[in-house]
C-alpha cells in the first residue's frame, strides 16, 4: 500500500508534468543560453519562457525581474544579504521576526555578526507580526524588512499588504519568502506591495534545486557569488535550463489549479482537525485555521513527544513532519511555537499536518483513525 | 550482552575554529536514550538536558554528546583517532548498561543556575511584555522551563544584542533547550 504523504510543507512529488518537461529539456536542451549559436540560443528562449510563466502566476509585470537561484533558501540570502551589502552606506539595521524560516534566521545572524543590527520582532499566538511593531521598529536606519509571507509551521499568513504600505512611507525595501504560499494561494504582487520576492519550485510540485527571488525594478543588490553576467549579474553560473523549465510548467499547471485546490484543501484540512480533535481531546490547534494556509494543520497531543508519534505513523504507512523538515531529528521545541508562546512541553508534542493534491476525505479518515489508535 | 554492537560514522566535517581537526558524527545500531541517565552518575563535570536526551562533556580539548541514537565528537585529530575515541565511548555506554543495577541513575542537569545568574542576562527593565511581573519571575520560569527565552521581547532588538547572545549561550550551556535559529 502506497504512504499517504502528508508533509507537503516540506516538499512535494513533482508532477508527470514536471519530470516529462525536466526529462525532455535534459535531452534537448543542452545549448549553453549565453552563446550565439543555435542551440544556444533554443536554451535562452526556452529558460525566458519560464521565467515568464514563473512572472505570470505571481502577477510581476516584467519576466525580467525574475532572478533563477537554486531554490528559497538562496533566494532568502540573496535579498537579504544582498541588500544589507548593497546598502551600506544607507543604514545598518535589518528588521525581521522570531518566527521565520532559519534560512533568513541564519543570515541574519551572520550579517549581525559582521556588524549588521538586527531586531527580532516577537509574533502573536496566531504566530502573526503586528504592522505596528513593524513601524515602531523602523529607525533612520533601517534598510530591510523581511517577514515571510505565510509560516511554514503553522501556516499563519503575515499582513504583507499592510506592512508593505508603512514601508513605502518610510522608504524602507521589504522582502518577503513566499516559498510556502507560492502555487498554493493566488499571489499577487501588485496587491502584496514588496520589493523583494523568494520562491521556490519544489513546495509546488516542481523539481528541487531550483528557485527565484523577484526583485521589483530599480532595486540594486549585491550578488552572493563572484562570477558571470547570467540573471543580470545577480546569480552568476550557468543556468539551470531544464529545471527552470520543468519549474515553468509547474507554475502553468498551479495557475489553472491554485484557487479550487485551495478550497478543497480547506475542506479536508478542516476535517483533519475535526476528527482529531473529536479521537484525542487535549488536541491543540496552533495558528491561523480560518486565514492561513488552507493545507496546513500544526496539532500538540498531549503527553507524547512529537518524534514518537511520527515514527509510529510512518509505521502505519502515514508521513507527517514536526514542526520544519529542517528540525527534524532534533528534540528542541520548534522556535516558531515557542515564539507564538506554546509552552515548551507542548512545543515538543506537536505534529505538522500539511496537505496536498494527491490527498482525499479518505486518506483524512485513514490518518485520523491510525492516530487515535496509536494515541489510545 | 552488549547493548550497542557498532557505530556507523555517517558525518564528517572539518571543525569550525581549528580547520586541522575534525567533527564526526556516528549513528549507533541501538537506542541509548534510558542509559543517559545511568552515565550521568558516573561521569563528572557532564552537562546532561534529560528533555533533550543529550549528556555533553569535555576531555583533552575535545567535546562529546551523547545522543539517543547517536555519537557526536569535535575537535578530533583524524578518522583514526575518531574510531579510537568511538570505541572507547561504545565500550564505556555497554559496561554502565551492565551494570546499571548497581548505579543510581541521576537527572541533575550538572550545570546549575539560578535565577538570579539568568537576571543579569536579561535587560532588567520590568517591562512585563513577557507576561511575567518582572524580569527574575521571568527567569524562575525560565529556570523550570514553563517559559521561552523567545517571551522576552526586547532582548531580541539590537540594544540588548551582546546580553542576547551572552544569555543564549550560557542556558546553553546548561543543557537548556535553545532553538538553535538563536545561537551563533
Amino acid at each position: 500500500m502506497a504512504a499517504i504523504y502528508l508533509d507537503h510543507n516540506a516538499t512535494t512529488p513533482p508532477a508527470k508534468e514536471v519530470i516529462e518537461a525536466q526529462a525532455w529539456a535534459m535531452s534537448n536542451i543542452y545549448g549553453n543560453p549565453s552563446t550565439l549559436y543555435a542551440s544556444g540560443s533554443a536554451a535562452k528562449k526556452v529558460l525566458d519562457d519560464a521565467r515568464t510563466k514563473v512572472a505570470r502566476l505571481i502577477g510581476a509585470n516584467d519576466p525580467f525581474e525574475v532572478v533563477f537561484t537554486s531554490g528559497g533558501t538562496e533566494s532568502d540570502n540573496l535579498a537579504i544579504a544582498g541588500i544589507c551589502r548593497a546598502k551600506a552606506k544607507q543604514g545598518d539595521h535589518l528588521i525581521t521576526s522570531m518566527a521565520e524560516h532559519k534560512a533568513v534566521l541564519r543570515t541574519a545572524a551572520l550579517l549581525e555578526a559582521q556588524g549588521v543590527q538586527v531586531t527580532y520582532l516577537p509574533v502573536d499566538r496566531l504566530g502573526r507580526v503586528a504592522p505596528d511593531d513593524v513601524k515602531n521598529a523602523i529607525t533612520p536606519r533601517t534598510i530591510l524588512v523581511s517577514l515571510m509571507h505565510a509560516n511554514n509551521e503553522v501556516g499563519t499568513l503575515n499582513p504583507i499588504a499592510e506592512i508593505a504600505t508603512l514601508c513605502r512611507e518610510t522608504g524602507v525595501l521589504l522582502h518577503t519568502d513566499a516559498v510556502q504560499t507560492y502555487g498554493r494561494i493566488p499571489l499577487d504582487l501588485k496587491t502584496l506591495g514588496v520589493d523583494l520576492l523568494s520562491l521556490s519550485a519544489h513546495k509546488s510540485y516542481g523539481p528541487r534545486g531550483i528557485g527565484a527571488l523577484w526583485i521589483r525594478s530599480g532595486t540594486v543588490l549585491s550578488p552572493l557569488f563572484n562570477g558571470g553576467s547570467q540573471e543580470r549579474g545577480l546569480r552568476p553560473g550557468t543556468e539551470n535550463v531544464a529545471s527552470a523549465h520543468a519549474m515553468g510548467i509547474a507554475a502553468e499547471l498551479a495557475m489553472g489549479r491554485v484557487e479550487d485546490e485551495s478550497v478543497r484543501l480547506r475542506e479536508i484540512r478542516d476535517c483533519l482537525w475535526h476528527g482529531i480533535s473529536v479521537a484525542i481531546p487535549g488536541a491543540k490547534a496552533h495558528g491561523d485555521l480560518i486565514n492561513g494556509l488552507p493545507n496546513t494543520l500544526n496539532v500538540s497531543i498531549p503527553d507524547w513527544e512529537a518524534e514518537k508519534l511520527v515514527l509510529a505513523l510512518d509505521s502505519e504507512g502515514i508521513e507527517v513532519g514536526t514542526g520544519s523538515a529542517c528540525t527534524t531529528g532534533q528534540t528542541t521545541p520548534s522556535h516558531v511555537l515557542l515564539a507564538m508562546g506554546v509552552p515548551p512541553k507542548n512545543a515538543r508534542s506537536s505534529l505538522r499536518f500539511s496537505l496536498g493534491q494527491d490527498n482525499s476525505r479518505q486518506d483524512i479518515e485513514v490518518a485520523v483513525a491510525a492516530l487515535s489508535r496509536i494515541c489510545h | 550482552m552488549p547493548l550497542v554492537n557498532s557505530y556507523d560514522i555517517v558525518t564528517v566535517l572539518s571543525c569550525i575554529a581549528d580547520t586541522s581537526k575534525i567533527r564526526v558524527i556516528a549513528k549507533l545500531d541501538a537506542d541509548i536514550g534510558e542509559v543517559l541517565p545511568y552515565l550521568n552518575a558516573t561521569m563528572k563535570k557532564v552537562v546532561f538536558n534529560p528533555g533533550a536526551k543529550t549528556l555533553t562533556f569535555k576531555r583533552e580539548g575535545m567535546c562529546f554528546t551523547f545522543h539517543a541514537d547517536a555519537i557526536t565528537a569535535t575537535k578530533l585529530r583524524d578518522l583514526a583517532h575518531a574510531h579510537e575515541e568511538l570505541k572507547a565511548m561504545m565500550a564505556q555506554v555497554n559496561d554502565v548498561w551492565e551494570r546499571r543495577g548497581e548505579i543510581k541513575p541521576s537527572y541533575d542537569r550538572g550545570v546549575k543556575l539560578n535565577p538570579f545568574q539568568i537576571y543579569k542576562g536579561l535587560p532588567a527593565t520590568n517591562c512585563k511584555e513577557c507576561g511575567e511581573p518582572s524580569c527574575l519571575a521571568f527567569a524562575a520560569k525560565l529556570l523550570s522551563e514553563e517559559a521561552s527565552i523567545l517571551a522576552c521581547k526586547p532582548l531580541f532588538t539590537p540594544v540588548y544584542r551582546d546580553k542576547r547572545i551572552t544569555l543564549l549561550e550560557l542556558l546553553e550551556e546548561a543543557g537548556y533547550e535553545i532553538p538553535p535559529e538563536f545561537l551563533k
